[in-house]
């Protein structure tokens, strides 16, 4: 899984923003809000990667954080992105 | 046609298909060496015209194929815009009023009513003018963003070779009566993106989110619920030089 476009993520201050970019970014109308874990998910997801990968990955930079916190984290953000079309086999 | 202009203080080199480009910029004109050239062509053209039968579609309105003169125009201004990332500069959507030294900026979704709101302004203070009324270039210079009137200027084309700091950015939306209120750079952020132009390459987009961020450090930023009243320039006025 990957992300449909090519996205630029920036730190806005107390959260990031991701704008699409690239010859595709005017067919996502928007852009996205979010936390710093989910900042993390979608720099992951620039590259085909499976969730297992990603879940490793925040696991290493979130060592305080429990396998479950991390799966619910990512689960939720997933199924965002899969609802709003943003992520492709 | 070959012919210079200068636009938020950069000196730009324009090669054209048409005479409307020049025509367009005639208050622009420069003699000073260009720090830049663009060039439009064929292609380019037909990507705007593409560009614009894909807005139409998306907007659910019919689509006017609008003659190649005009969309080389908006051709030329998305390569300006483009190029100015690299001067600190940027195209923002919005009306921009001058009063006092100072501009105020107005922004909102199309057809929120920038157009009259800024009338109600040129109206009520006999000293208030326009500075662009559509397409304004935002350039950070000295600490400070400055608002520059440009020749892109939307329908009714008002706009004014000068250029003055920006004392506030004010969103616009419809209410029954005229409030304006303060807000933090992280509850408008997303709206100024999204008037905001965005470049194609990561690399334009990150410089352009830079910029974004940039503004909350020198400028104000203000929702205006307002209606018709002449008195909703007085409340804008006034609540932003609180």
């Amino acid at each position: 899984m990957k992300l449909r476009y090519e996205f630029t993520i920036m730190d806005m201050g107390d959260e990031f923003a991701a704008v699409p970019v690239g010859e595709d970014a005017a067919k996502f109308h928007g852009m996205l809000k979010m936390n710093a874990v989910s900042a993390d998910i979608l720099e992951q997801l620039k590259n085909d990667t499976d969730p297992a990968t990603v879940h490793k990955y925040l696991k290493e930079k979130y060592p305080d954080s429990t396998d479950d916190e991390i799966g619910q984290t990512l689960v939720k953000f997933l199924n965002q992105l899969v609802r709003e079309g943003l992520l492709i086999d | 046609m070959k012919f210079s202009v200068k636009i938020a203080n950069v000196n730009i080199g324009i090669i054209s298909l048409f005479d409307e480009v020049y025509n367009l910029c005639r208050d622009y004109l420069t003699g000073e060496k260009p720090d830049f050239f663009i060039e439009t062509k064929a292609e380019d053209i037909a990507f705007e015209r593409e560009k614009s039968r894909r807005e139409a579609e998306y907007e659910h309105r019919a689509f006017s194929d609008f003659p190649d003169s005009y969309l080389e125009t908006l051709s030329v201004y998305r390569k300006i815009a483009t190029k100015l990332l690299n001067f600190d500069a940027f195209l923002m959507h919005g009306a921009v009023i001058g009063k006092e030294g100072f501009a105020y900026m107005f922004t909102a979704p199309s057809g929120v009513g920038k157009t009259t709101h800024t009338n109600l302004w040129l109206k009520a203070f006999p000293d208030a003018f326009m500075i662009n009324g559509d397409k304004p270039i935002l350039r950070f210079e000295n600490k400070q963003v400055h608002a520059f009137g440009t020749p892109w200027a939307g329908k009714e084309g008002l706009n004014r070779n000068i250029s003055l700091p920006i004392k506030a950015i004010c969103v616009l939306a419809r209410g029954e009566k005229n409030e304006i209120i303060p807000v933090g750079f992280n509850n408008i952020y997303p709206l100024l993106i999204g008037q905001t132009y965005r470049p194609k390459s990561a690399e334009g987009m990150v410089k352009t989110m830079e910029l974004i961020k940039k503004l909350s450090e020198t400028v104000k930023f203000y929702v205006l619920k307002c209606n018709l009243d002449p008195d909703a320039a007085k409340v804008a006025f006034e609540g932003m030089n609180k």
